[in-house]
């Protein structure tokens, strides 16, 4: 009871600071340490219903983000884009070390079959319902083809990101953990180099989206993070002293580095942390380093993505917008059934493991400005993704930890 | 590109070379000693500006200047936290008498230095400079394993100093500030929201306590920010009252563990500082010296029979010279808080006399202990 009053009143004391101060640049610092003091309790509160902490962060990232209360403004969320990636790398790195490949209850070719499977079932099913609904039922935004080949695509990307942060939230072990993860992590590979195939086919910028050039950035990206684990791994083997300022220092300057040379630092982060987990003893070191403050990594990146979901763009394309998530989750369940019978795997793979990919974040965006950009049909598509992915991310962790649940995974 | 990541770069690189070097150095040597200092990351920050000046001519971005603030912030906390109101009754007559006498002659000798030297504001400077920190002392500890025993006195003495130079900055700051009625609301906003703090983590657990802290150090910058107050005494207020709750070892703990990093950062910010606008000076030089003349005259020798009293049968090395990182932080939280303009001379004569006096104490713990 007591607590409860703390809660409420520090909730409370928080918005009012937040609604009085003033929107400068002096109390930009202020605001945002009150506005993640406000989503940490509140994301405390709302775990003991069983709401993921991230999901409350990205709340109330919208709440009082520029779409909704507006107690930050875009540009200010625009200035948090560089610690929003090192959250995403730090994120990344601990993905890749949590991925261990030799041990018995996850096989490399099973999890590749799992993920290519589920995404041609995935994207083949979603683009014939897409072209019924245009031929048949003359859907305006369905007759054109490049639309609907864009939005089947997009349907199939998932947030490794969001999986990491219920994991690592939920401390959960298992099979259903390590298949969905690693499955994650191939599906959005897959879907980056599938976009930039169709983006050269389809668009008129294909110099802009070669898909060799795609590739070649998704390998370098690849090797530059066997570099960085290599790095990592020479100094843990032969200097050992001062860890964590280390990795601190290593995340920043690699991240930055991906930055300006146009490479993935999701994709690098996740070999550099695979690489370590699985060809050296270190893997499981470097997350127990970056796991005492992870959770204020998680903190800042889901609040600040929270912050950059439009919500004038949910509430105008609400309607479509739920029946697509719909039909992605029925796409999902059906896609992962066939899949991991046909890997032959138990109920745990075959009907629990859809709820792990509902979460979408970045790659999804990214790719609808993208689209915003070059296609006439630009502006709606975006706003629809941007309204689909919205409410997939919100409701991506809670359905996953449930399916965690359900498996037995979680202590 | 910008200095931000120009610095983190240079940061890493350094870091690692004398990680490696520590790491594969058995011998301890002055060297070993020095690198362990982190002085290095002094020459890296004029190596920024530099490369900065010559080839990207950016300014200080507001990101670097909210992370300096962050740091002073932690700097004001760190010591803050160590303040602990029970353990500090229990410290003997003795030890304060020498103490206090140490301080309040090295402080009037500093002043007396500057002020004949015709600095602008030889008050603030003296408070800034007459300082102390056990850092050297525990790397010397570590480096020459000198056992805990023979260097108690010297590291209690060390510990209080820079608790008691904070306490004479801050209240300096407050009284040059009284004309602005901001300052004293900032201060009320500053208790009441460290004690709502620490209350509502009274009722969490300890793993939660871990993620306030840092988002409280945020809170803390933004509100100096936002007020215009000294972040470093803000740092060190909010500290004390933490250090004397519940949960003043966790947040302690919590705090040291970045503290090596904040000391890379301010050093390296320094050395950018020094380059920007470099004050060469035969002044900052002969300040320097008679700082160090009268540090040592007061520190090392004037005293010493009342430190001899003070551990009785004991023999235990009297090492009290180093100043420490801590005027680099105070300096900078002049430059935060415009209490006076970037005192560049003065980076000079903090720099000097930080070498002059962490040289002076290797040598005299190298011929205490007769270990090299």
């Amino acid at each position: 009871m007591k607590q409860n009053i703390y809660n409420i009143a520090f909730i409370v004391v928080c918005f009012l600071a937040l609604y009085l101060l003033e929107n400068s640049i002096q109390a930009f610092p202020l605001r945002l340490g009150t506005a993640l003091l406000m989503s940490f309790i509140v994301g405390e509160i709302l775990s003991k219903i069983g709401l993921p902490r991230i999901s409350t962060y990205l709340i109330i990232g919208i709440i009082t983000g520029p779409y909704a209360f507006s107690f930050f403004s875009l540009q200010a969320v625009s200035d948090l884009r560089i610690i929003d990636s090192i959250a995403l790398s730090t994120i990344a790195f601990v993905a890749g070390s949590d991925i261990d490949f030799r041990k018995g209850n996850i096989k490399f070719f099973k999890i590749l079959s799992f993920s290519l499977i589920q995404f041609i079932i995935g994207f083949s099913a979603a683009l014939l319902i897409f072209y019924i609904m245009g031929k048949f039922f003359h859907f305006g935004l369905f007759t054109n083809i490049a639309f609907i080949l864009f939005l089947a695509l997009i349907l199939n990307a998932v947030s490794p990101a969001t999986t990491v942060a219920v994991i690592k939230e939920t401390g959960s072990k298992g099979k259903l953990t390590d298949y969905v993860l690693s499955t994650a992590i191939l599906k959005d590979f897959t879907i980056i180099v599938c976009f930039s195939i169709l983006l050269s086919i389809l668009g008129s910028r294909g110099e802009e989206a070669s898909i060799a050039k795609v590739l070649t950035e998704e390998v370098l990206s690849a090797a530059a993070g066997i570099v960085a684990g290599f790095a990592v791994f020479v100094y843990m083997r032969f200097v050992k002293i001062n860890l964590g300022v280390f990795l601190f220092l290593t995340i920043i300057i690699i991240t930055w580095i991906a930055r300006e040379t146009h490479l993935s630092n999701l994709m690098v982060f996740i070999t550099a942390g695979i690489f370590l987990n699985n060809f050296t003893r270190f893997g499981s070191i470097v997350a127990e380093s970056i796991d005492k403050n992870f959770n204020i990594i998680l903190l800042i990146f889901f609040f600040s993505a929270g912050m950059v979901i439009d919500l004038k763009a949910l509430m105008s394309m609400f309607g479509l917008a739920i029946f697509i998530v719909i039909l992605r989750i029925v796409i999902l369940y059906v896609s992962c059934y066939i899949s991991g019978s046909f890997i032959k795997e138990d109920f745990k793979i075959k009907q629990l493991s859809f709820m792990g990919f509902i979460g979408q974040a970045g790659v999804s965006i990214g790719f609808a400005k993208i689209i915003a950009s070059i296609f006439p049909f630009g502006d709606i598509f975006q706003t629809l993704i941007l309204a689909v992915v919205g409410i997939n991310q919100i409701m991506g962790p809670v359905l996953f930890r449930f399916s965690l649940q359900k498996a037995g995974e979680i202590k | 590109m910008n200095e931000f990541v120009i610095s983190i770069f240079f940061l890493l690189i350094v870091f690692i070379g004398a990680a490696v070097f520590s790491a594969k150095t058995k011998k301890p040597s002055f060297l070993s000693f020095v690198l362990n200092l982190e002085i290095e990351y002094i020459i890296i920050g004029v190596l920024i500006y530099l490369i900065n000046a010559h080839y990207f001519k950016t300014s200080i971005q507001s990101t670097t200047m909210t992370f300096i603030s962050v740091a002073l912030c932690f700097m004001g906390m760190l010591i803050g936290t160590q303040f602990k109101y029970k353990v500090l009754l229990k410290v003997p007559g003795a030890f304060w008498k020498y103490i206090f006498a140490t301080y309040v002659f090295s402080f009037l000798s500093i002043f007396i230095i500057f002020y004949l030297l015709n600095y602008d504001a030889p008050y603030l400077y003296a408070i800034i400079l007459n300082t102390g920190m056990p850092y050297s002392l525990t790397l010397f500890g570590r480096l020459f394993r000198v056992g805990h025993s023979r260097l108690f006195n010297s590291m209690l003495v060390l510990s209080i100093y820079p608790a008691i130079a904070l306490i004479h900055y801050s209240v300096y700051f407050f009284i040059q500030s009284s004309d602005s009625p901001e300052q004293f609301l900032s201060l009320f906003w500053l208790v009441i929201f460290t004690v709502g703090v620490i209350s509502y983590e009274s009722q969490q657990t300890r793993k939660i306590i871990n993620t306030i802290s840092m988002i409280f150090l945020f809170i803390l910058a933004g509100l100096s920010v936002y007020f215009d107050v000294s972040p470093i005494s803000m740092g060190f207020i909010s500290g004390v009252i933490a250090a004397n709750s519940p949960f003043g070892d966790i947040f302690s703990n919590i705090y040291q563990s970045f503290e090596r990093f904040f000391y890379l950062f301010i050093y390296m910010v320094l050395g950018f500082f020094l380059m920007s606008q470099p004050y060469f000076g035969i002044k900052p030089l002969i300040t320097a010296v008679s700082i160090y003349f009268a540090l040592l005259f007061i520190r090392h020798f004037a005293f010493s029979n009342l430190f001899t009293r003070l551990h009785g049968k004991n023999k235990e090395i009297q090492s009290i010279m180093s100043i420490g990182v801590l005027p680099g932080f105070l300096l900078f939280d002049n430059f935060f808080t415009g209490l006076s303009l970037i005192p560049m001379e003065i980076i000079t004569v903090y720099l000097v006399l930080y070498l002059l006096t962490e040289i002076t104490n290797y040598r005299i713990l190298v011929n205490e202990t007769k270990h090299l």
